[in-house]
């Protein structure tokens, strides 16, 4: 059951999922969801009624901008794509959450290994 | 995108939102179709999946941030319409505020032109005014500014000052285009004087050091109130001549329009170089204090003007000056805007701010209690409609701010229609003189920044008070049991008290204000009655400056001989009389009486009056007699005595026979008559005046004229000016009036308090009549119920009707005495500008509290008749 597999965003990741997919080009709000869901193997599933508040978020600070284009299907979809405050935002929010995540492994492994 | 730009671009947004849901929710479908299942089932699914497109949109709507700013938008919508369903009780309300907030800001522009800003000129605290101290026997105490122009050469040689200018005031006729001569005030100015001031002409050009030269070719520059006097407000007048006293003149420049010279009681028309007063004025006048051809103390005549230097204090720069030891004289340094308005002008002025701000705040505090107090109705009648609201889940908060934001509207409305009413209100005051015979047209009052500043906090501090009381006492507090209660039961009075508190403190706002327009308007019509029995009305006085016309005290002897000749033989003028005022004794100096010292408890003016004086005026000697032919130059000194004045040195005997004088006279005048008190000045209640025969005191060259006219006074008044052109056209008309309109004039600031306070409080007094008009309605409205059942039960209409009657008596009574409590306390501020009148007079405060009764009686008859009219049938059939 693919359910159990699912986990739950820790508080602020969306953001920088969202902002890291973006990263790869243009593309609109359900290739977003999509991407997400490929991506982490099914892991991450975001409903839309945080991708695209999210997205407007994203697109109020500045960090994504947004223009409507024909896409594969022939019809309009709103393409969103990385600004460069977006680009400078996506590497800082990185580094950080890198360095969140190695501190946080250290430990557990640091305790583990002196339990 | 920014801020504004979502804002703004709200259509657009909602437009692209659901286009953009809309893309999503297709490609699930083609997603679940790709996948296999049918169409219907597909659509199911991806319904299914998507969830509430509803919800997914409200969130991204919180995520632009403006959705406060449409809410408020919202909000003002549904306020505007509001208001506009109520057409006439929101004019009403505008018209209030409009009225509390222009007055607010005319009269802080007013206070503002004289107390705070007085002269325009730059950084006024570092330019200071040559003063010295007046000492010696009878003088004031008090600083004189005025020096002849050697005492300018030597400052300016000394070095002392870096900027020093100099400048004074001549009278001089004036011809423009072809025009008869009109007496000008020519300010001669040193060159660099604007400079120093820190002021550029506002058009043309200042004068330059060629100009400032005795044989240049003569230029002015005009003030900005003379030029529109004159030339109106259009036309090119630089370049264009005008004669000054014969000679043309060019005008460079036109001084900028706040500017109004030094003085604020006399401010010039015309500007001119200092050094070409010679050529303008009679070369006898000797203006440069040059090797004086008479016997005469060099003419003071010129105000010197310093700017101090680096952080040097006024009085270290005097300690620096004095130390030169210039002509043995000792200076004091004042600083300029202190200067502009003597001391005692300042603190009446003062005092007559703080009396039009109270006015004026209470007028605007009683516009914002019945602009609340309509709101307040307003939101007492939406009670059903709040409670509904708040029962369908709307927050408190929501519905107050609906509430405030209609107290927001009226008041920025109010605010507007208050710039146009503030700039009327400007006109309206032109005329009047404030304190210490400073004019209003003058200071050129305009809706400027403090205005706007006023009018912006008189309209934020009105829509708070507003807010305030509606917000506090409108909304419901309970909801369903107000719902519950309304099938049948009798809807409570709510919020009784607030409203009749409201009412009660517009009764005595308004009392307070008609009160003090009534004092004034008593206080001028005692002023008007000072001197029983005396015709002021057919009287004319007026002064006459010869000295700059170049007349020297023989030559003005006898100009004013001609003049009386040349009068006595005029049919329009009845009699004619030349006197000359000689200065006095104040309290501080000693009189001699008797050969005994004495001190008098006010100054004793002195007066030199020709035999034909008191005849003329119409003063009968009521002891002893008149002066005569006999009373020669070199004959005994003789003096008649004002009743007080004799009545204080004889300490009520028979004051004939004694000897009054001045220490510094060898041969003590005897008095040989007394005259009835002639009240002249209005301050001066109890005049001491010692007359002296004008052959006895040869006087300085000006003189006061009298003159009784046979017929019509302004006649008169053209036939003198016609002989003074016929016998000099140098010398400029003097300015005549009647005695009566002298007295008036000095009463200009209670005149001016007559009418604003009048207007105020009239204005204070209809919305005071409104409110108890709304009160008396919805009390009466609110107790129909109660009356019905009143009337079932036997009660007769005029019963009911005294119910109505009674409540709004209670209201009036309440507000009559708290008003009265008000007058006490503000009696003290209001007592200087009272004239014979307390300011507790009981017959003021009695007819306007008697007369506001009688209104709010009034007011409330509609609301009484409707009660007794009252039928328990239609008001159950209504509920």
């Amino acid at each position: 059951m693919p359910s159990a597999r699912r986990a739950d965003l820790p508080q602020g990741t969306l953001d920088l999922l969202i902002l890291q997919i973006v990263a790869l080009g243009p593309i609109h709000g359900y290739a977003i969801a999509q991407r997400l869901q490929q991506i982490s193997r099914d892991v991450v599933q975001v409903q839309q009624g945080s991708l695209y508040p999210a997205l407007h978020r994203l697109e109020n600070k500045g960090l994504l901008a947004a223009e409507w284009g024909p896409s594969e299907t022939g019809r309009e979809s709103k393409f969103y794509r990385l600004t460069a405050k977006g680009r400078a935002q996506l590497k800082a929010d990185t580094e950080a959450w890198e360095r969140l995540t190695g501190a946080i492994g250290l430990i557990l492994r640091t305790a583990k290994e002196t339990r | 995108m920014s801020w504004w730009a979502r804002f703004t671009g709200r259509h657009r947004f909602e437009d692209e939102l659901d286009r953009e849901l809309r893309d999503h929710f297709d490609r699930l479908v083609a997603e679940h179709i790709r996948r296999g299942r049918p169409v219907d089932e597909a659509r199911r699914a991806a319904r299914l999946e998507f969830g509430g497109a509803d919800q997914v949109k409200e969130s991204c709507r919180d995520e632009r941030g403006t959705r406060w700013a449409h809410d408020l938008a919202q909000d003002l919508r549904f306020a505007w319409r509001r208001l506009r369903a109520q057409p006439a009780a929101s004019l009403a309300a505008v018209a209030t505020l409009a009225c509390g907030i222009g007055a607010a800001a005319a009269s802080w522009s007013l206070v503002a032109s004289v107390l705070v800003n007085p002269l325009p000129v730059a950084d006024p605290d570092r330019l200071v005014v040559l003063g010295e101290r007046d000492t010696g026997p009878g003088a004031t105490g008090g600083l004189r500014y005025s020096k002849p122009y050697d005492v300018y050469r030597h400052v300016h040689e000394s070095g002392a000052f870096p900027g020093l200018a100099a400048g004074g005031q001549v009278s001089r006729p004036v011809a423009i285009g072809g025009r008869t001569a009109e007496p000008a005030k020519v300010y001669f100015a040193s060159h660099g004087f604007f400079d120093l001031l820190g002021i550029s002409p506002g058009r043309g050009r200042d004068f330059s050091a060629e100009d400032d030269q005795r044989g240049a070719p003569l230029v002015v520059i005009l003030s900005d109130h003379y030029r529109r006097r004159v030339f109106g407000d259009n036309g090119e007048v630089l370049g264009q001549r005008l004669m000054v006293a014969g000679v043309p003149a060019t005008i460079v420049g036109i001084a900028p329009r706040g500017f109004r010279g030094l003085n604020l009681t006399d401010a010039p028309d015309l500007y001119m170089p200092l050094e070409t007063v010679g050529r303008v004025t009679d070369p006898r006048a000797n203006y440069f204090a040059e090797d004086l051809p008479t016997k005469d103390s060099p003419y003071s005549w010129l105000t010197l003007l310093a700017r101090l230097e680096g952080d040097a204090s006024a009085a270290q720069a005097a300690g620096r000056l004095n130390a030169l030891g210039l002509a043995r004289r000792s200076f004091e340094l004042t600083d300029v805007q202190t200067a502009a308005l003597p001391a005692a002008a300042r603190m009446n002025v003062r005092q007559f701010a703080r009396l039009l701000g109270a006015t004026v705040g209470l007028l605007l505090l009683s516009g914002a209690f019945s602009v609340g107090m309509l709101l307040l109705v307003r939101a007492e009648s939406r009670q059903d409609e709040f409670a509904m609201c708040l029962a369908l889940g709307a927050s408190r908060v929501r519905l107050a701010r609906g509430v405030v934001l209609e107290g927001a509207l009226l008041a920025m409305a109010g605010g507007l229609a208050a710039i146009p009413f503030t700039q009327w209100l400007f006109g309206a005051v032109r005329t009047f003189q404030l304190p210490g015979d400073v004019s209003i047209e003058l200071l050129n009052l305009s809706v400027d920044v403090h205005s706007w500043m006023a009018v912006a906090a008189g309209g934020l501090g009105s829509a708070l008070l507003m807010t305030f009381v509606a917000g506090a006492f409108g909304l419901p507090a309970r909801r369903v049991s107000l719902l519950r209660s309304r099938s049948g039961a009798t809807p409570r009075v709510t919020r009784r008290h607030a409203r009749t508190a409201l009412v009660v403190a517009q009764v005595a706002i308004a009392l307070v204000l008609l009160a003090g327009a009534g004092l004034f308007a008593r206080s001028l019509s005692a002023a008007l009655a000072v001197n029983p029995g005396f015709d002021a009305q057919h009287l004319v006085t007026g002064r006459m400056a010869l000295f700059d016309s170049g007349y020297s005290r023989p030559a003005a002897d006898a100009f004013f001989d001609e003049l009386r000749q040349r009068l006595a033989v005029n049919a329009s003028v009845r009699a004619f009389s030349i006197s000359a005022s000689h200065g006095g004794m104040t309290p501080r100096g000693q009189l001699v009486v008797d050969g005994q010292p004495r001190r008098f408890p006010s100054m004793v003016y002195y007066m030199a009056v020709d035999d034909r004086y008191f005849s003329t005026i119409g003063l009968e000697v009521i002891q002893g007699r008149d002066f005569s032919r006999d009373d020669r130059a070199d004959g005994p000194p003789v003096a008649i005595v004002s009743e007080s004045l004799g009545r204080l040195l004889a300490d009520g005997a028979d004051p004939i026979g004694h000897r009054i004088g001045s220490p510094s006279e060898r041969n003590t005048p005897r008095v040989v008559g007394v005259v009835p008190d002639i009240i002249t000045d209005v301050t001066t209640l109890e005049p001491l005046v010692l007359y002296h025969p004008l052959i006895q005191r040869p006087a300085v060259a000006w003189r006061a004229v009298a003159i009784r006219p046979a017929g019509d006074p302004e006649a008169a008044i053209r036939e003198v000016h016609a002989t003074i052109r016929q016998m000099d056209a140098r010398v400029p008309p003097p300015p005549l009036r009647t005695m009566e309109d002298g007295l008036a004039a000095q009463m200009g600031p209670q005149r001016f308090g007559a009418t604003i306070l009048g207007g105020l409080g009239g204005i204070a007094a209809l919305l005071t009549l409104l409110g108890t008009y709304v009160v008396a309605a919805t009390v009466a409205g609110a107790r129909r119920r109660e009356m019905g059942i009143r009337a079932a039960l036997g009660a007769r209409p005029r019963q009911l009707s005294g119910l109505v009657f009674a409540e709004t008596a209670r209201l009036a009574g309440l507000g009559i005495a708290a008003g009265l409590f008000l007058a006490w306390l503000g009696a003290g501020s209001i007592r200087p500008f009272l004239f014979r009148t307390p300011p507790l007079d009981q017959v003021t405060l009695g007819a306007v509290a008697g007369g506001m009764l009688l209104l709010a009686l009034a007011v409330s008859l509609r609301p009484a008749l409707s009660a007794a009219r009252v039928n328990l049938v239609s008001v159950l059939r209504d509920e």
